[in-house]
């Protein structure tokens, strides 16, 4: 297909753009049918105050447990595909990023490695960790919840691998520990998925009295495993290797 | 009004982005940007039946549309997962061809095989 | 079976993929590790299998899954023709898997790819939500980028981003018609939306809302003018991939399209779409399958055309209603294409493994090398040999009596039905040139050959289903929907013999030289990623245009 003009190029994305202006701009107002039933029956049925995890963890559960399984095979994908790049040699010149299996002599005179990131980012580490937690177990009640308090987990413990001054050995366990712990998050939110099915004969139903511990529950398992199978991502794609 | 309007204008520019520029990066910059357009117009026409968080301690009149809200964050998720395995692959692409360009990656493709 | 067991079946496959994740952490040739990985091809294959086979067996069932309130929650519905077509995506999904052994052991997050994609192929054929819909073909797209990519190659790769782009530009789309349905319905469900749009006029947005949607859904099943993602990424994709993604995976969005479809009284006139456009679909592919020199590209072309066949039969039903042949032609030729597509590509697999070249007019001698390989390739000759009759539509294979049924049921539409003889003459002659591949011809040296067996078993459960299928649709030619029927009278027979005479004829032709320059030209037609990516909203605006002015007019 030959090259189009810029020209055509703007009126072809100008015609779409007035095609679809109707479905942007028409004036119907919002449908107010969910929210009034919800606010309702949300806290009694989940025992979530707030109304947004009630849905994604009470009434429209199965999304998040479809979302979640994106987040596993997206992640273990990308490290499959970074496994394939070419480790860059450690030469000095080439503007290699953050490489932790250099020696300690070497890591002083690496260009991007500075005490200062070694000294904040450890330090604020279990800060962030524990910020991450708690988003995570409030998730019911304020704001938050088990993606948005893994996704700061993650950051946590990036911060440490980002300020880890020990050798790679060490490292190495910390990489299994979070192959277990996101493997053992995914087991625990199937389990609470399918034993439902068999106590009260349905699939992802809270089948507790004091409803709240369902929802705790999910929330902690979906921010295990969104916390671990995001920091193994980007410390995959900082090794440039597959974990 | 405004809002859409503003929405409309970053949906069709990314749209028009991820269509026609050749660089692969630029296009999954654009592809980001088409999903955010798309999530901000649910969640601006979700606010617009009130303004008062989604809690169950609130008043239901005042009470932001919380469905939208819980949609969009599976949406955002799924968005950013497919973005980063669209990084690694397009970093794979480039560590081998050495452009962004989908028709340089082409024609070299081509010629290897 | 009671209320929500009958989503178990679904569930089990995400089991066994948790069981192959947790065999990761082992080392590679521990017990522990073969051991999790039995048991997850138990648990994945074998138990689903069971349940399923238990629903076919039941009767319907849905509700919401865990019983909420019903204006919120997800609603789901299985029937027993569901759980047919599960049961065939398991088979499919088996023989793939154990055609690749080798690879699947050494790499349990693919093999857990594979289960996880089976899973939610379950999910969507289930869901009658429409945000649902929108996570599981998500995931299903998700799990498509990473197996085509999974070969490591460089142009899989490239094919990867291209669908990759697409696909998420075509679900964008899907998410702007979730918005426009959800503002005007206040709902998600399948079955509200409905009932609104018996009582409430369906505006442009509605229109616009609606062809997003079937668009984004028409792109996976790769119709023209939105099949363009598929040559390259079934062409570059490891065998066992290309074999899954064509034989299962292009079918599945069919199912919520029906329902997308009838959605509103007016949007049935996309059926009109289908129909038109999968008979359009069906010979242009056809015709660049015939002139494609990559043996994988030629069979990535056939599942275009074909799914041609499908779609327009599909459509066709929609637009009536009522004729139930339509529906019973488009679902059988839906699944014997499966069986022949799959085998296709397993067995051209081998052959291009062995041989290390895919390009049809050079590699020859392609039984004998087999054969040198190992004595038990005879069953790989012989799988090929089965699937290339069939999809020829050869008295006596599977795919003669859907295909008749399919030109018969469309009589109605003589341009329609013209047009898909006219693509099995052309699928006639694209095979013959294909089966070259595996005659002799002395003045091809002989590769020298590793001996190797690989993938046998997967070959004998291939052969064994379509000749189990073969079987079963003849004796289903007794029952009284097929009672008008009859795929061996003179005029059948006449017609078959025509096209198999045209279809050589037309293979002799590539003698000419013009006509291999032609064929060339077309061969390696191919779309640039722009043209790809335009297409989609282009197809949309104009379908929402053509459908709201006819629908105005009607």
């Amino acid at each position: 297909m030959r090259k189009w003009s810029v020209p055509a190029q703007i009126a072809i994305s100008f015609v779409l753009l007035l095609l679809f202006l109707p479905l942007f701009l028409s004036q119907e107002s919002w449908p107010t049918t969910a929210r009034d039933i919800l606010a309702e029956d949300a806290g009694t049925q989940t025992g979530a105050e707030n109304i947004v995890s009630a849905i994604y963890l009470g009434y429209r559960a199965f999304d998040t447990l479809g979302e979640t399984i994106v987040l596993l095979i997206a992640l273990s994908g990308t490290m499959s595909v970074v496994s394939l790049l070419k480790r860059n040699s450690e030469d000095e010149r080439t503007p290699v990023s953050l490489d932790f299996s250099l020696e300690e002599e070497k890591r002083a005179h690496h260009r991007l490695r500075t005490h200062l990131l070694e000294v904040v980012t450890g330090k604020i580490g279990p800060i962030i960790l524990l910020f991450g937690f708690y988003v995570v177990m409030n998730g019911h009640l304020s704001p938050g919840g088990g993606f948005q308090g893994g996704a700061i987990i993650a950051s946590g413990i990036i911060f440490f691998v980002l300020g880890n001054p020990h050798r790679r050995e060490e490292s190495e366990i910390q990489r299994t520990t979070l192959h277990l712990i996101e493997s053992s998050a995914f087991l625990l939110f199937l389990l609470a998925a399918l034993v439902p099915l068999f106590i009260t004969g349905e699939v992802l139903a809270n089948p507790f009295e004091s409803k709240e511990v369902y929802i705790i529950a999910l929330n902690t398992f979906i921010g295990l495993k969104v916390g671990a199978g995001i920091s193994l991502m980007c410390i995959s794609m900082i090794e440039r290797r597959n974990v | 009004m405004t809002s859409r309007l503003l929405l409309l204008i970053l949906f069709f520019i990314s749209l028009h982005a991820l269509i026609f520029n050749p660089s692969l990066m630029k296009k999954i910059f654009a592809l980001n940007i088409l999903n955010s357009a798309i999530v901000l117009l649910f969640i601006t026409q979700g606010a617009s039946l009130g303004s008062r968080a989604p809690f169950t301690t609130e008043s239901p009149d005042q009470m932001v549309d919380p469905v939208v809200q819980a949609l969009m964050l599976t949406a955002i998720v799924i968005g950013v997962c497919v973005t980063s395995f669209s990084l690694a692959l397009v970093v794979h692409l480039h560590s081998r061809y050495g452009s962004f360009d989908y028709r340089h990656i082409r024609k070299e493709l081509a010629n290897d095989g | 079976m009671m209320g929500e067991m009958y989503l178990l079946p679904f569930f089990l496959p995400l089991v066994g993929a948790l069981l192959l994740l947790f065999s990761r952490l082992v080392s590679e040739h521990s017990r522990v590790r073969t051991a999790l990985r039995f048991t997850a091809l138990v648990t994945t294959y074998g138990i689903s299998a069971f349940f399923s086979a238990t629903a076919i067996l039941s009767e319907s069932a849905g509700g919401f899954i865990g019983a909420y309130h019903p204006g919120i929650a997800i609603r789901w519905e299985v029937t027993p023709l569901l759980s047919s077509v599960y049961l065939l995506a398991v088979l499919l999904s088996f023989i793939s898997e154990l055609y690749a052994k080798k690879e699947m052991k050494s790499k349990p997050d693919i093999a857990a790819v594979i289960h996880i994609q089976l899973a939610f192929i379950g999910f969507t054929l289930i869901s009658r939500d429409l945000f649902n819909l929108f996570v599981t073909l998500e995931v299903l797209g998700i799990t498509s980028y990473i197996l085509i990519a999974s070969g490591e190659k460089y142009r899989a790769s490239l094919a990867s981003i291209s669908y990759l782009l697409m696909s998420s530009l075509a679900m964008a789309f899907f998410l702007l018609g979730i918005f426009g349905i959800y503002r005007q319905t206040g709902s998600l469900d399948l079955v509200a939306i409905r009932e609104y749009y018996l009582s409430n006029p369906a505006t442009y947005s509605t229109t616009l809302s609606i062809t997003s949607i079937a668009v984004a859904l028409l792109m996976r099943t790769a119709i023209f003018p939105v099949h363009t993602w598929l040559p390259e990424a079934h062409a570059s994709a490891p065998h066992h991939v290309s074999a899954l993604l064509s034989g299962l995976l292009i079918k599945i969005p069919l199912f919520p399209l029906a329902l997308i479809v009838t959605l509103t009284p007016a949007s049935v006139l996309l059926a009109s779409v289908l129909l038109y456009a999968g008979a359009l679909s069906a010979i242009l592919a056809v015709v660049s399958a015939f002139s494609q020199k990559d043996m994988k590209r030629l069979l990535a072309f056939h599942s275009v055309s074909q799914m041609g066949y499908v779609v327009a039969s599909f459509g066709a039903f929609l637009i009536r209603g009522d004729t139930e042949l339509l529906y019973i032609a488009a679902l059988l030729h839906l699944t014997f294409h499966a069986l022949f597509k799959a085998t296709l590509f397993l067995t051209v697999g081998r052959v291009i493994d062995l041989t290390g070249s895919k390009d049809v007019y050079t590699v020859r001698n392609g039984a004998r090398i087999l054969l040198d390989a190992s004595r038990s390739n005879i069953f790989v000759i012989i799988a090929f040999f089965l699937s290339a009759l069939s999809i020829a539509a050869t008295p006596a294979t599977n795919a003669f009596i859907s295909k008749q049924l399919i030109t018969d049921a469309l009589k109605e539409y003589p341009l329609v039905s013209w047009t898909l003889v006219a693509t099995g003459a052309f699928t006639v002659a694209s095979f013959i040139k294909l089966s070259r591949v595996f005659f002799g011809d002395k003045s091809v040296p002989l590769p020298s050959v590793r001996p190797e067996r690989k993938g046998i078993d997967a070959m004998i459960l291939s052969i064994l289903f379509l000749l189990a299928s073969s079987v079963a649709e003849h004796f289903s030619l007794s029952l009284p929907i097929l009672s008008s029927f009859h795929p061996y009278d003179a005029s059948h027979l006449t017609k078959t013999f025509i096209t198999i005479a045209v279809g050589g004829s037309l293979y002799a032709l590539v003698r000419l030289k013009h006509v291999r320059a032609f064929m060339h030209v077309i061969g390696n037609l191919s779309a640039s990623l722009t043209t790809m990516l335009l297409s989609i909203p282009l197809f949309i605006a104009s379908l929402a245009i053509l459908l709201h002015t006819v629908s105005g007019l009607l």
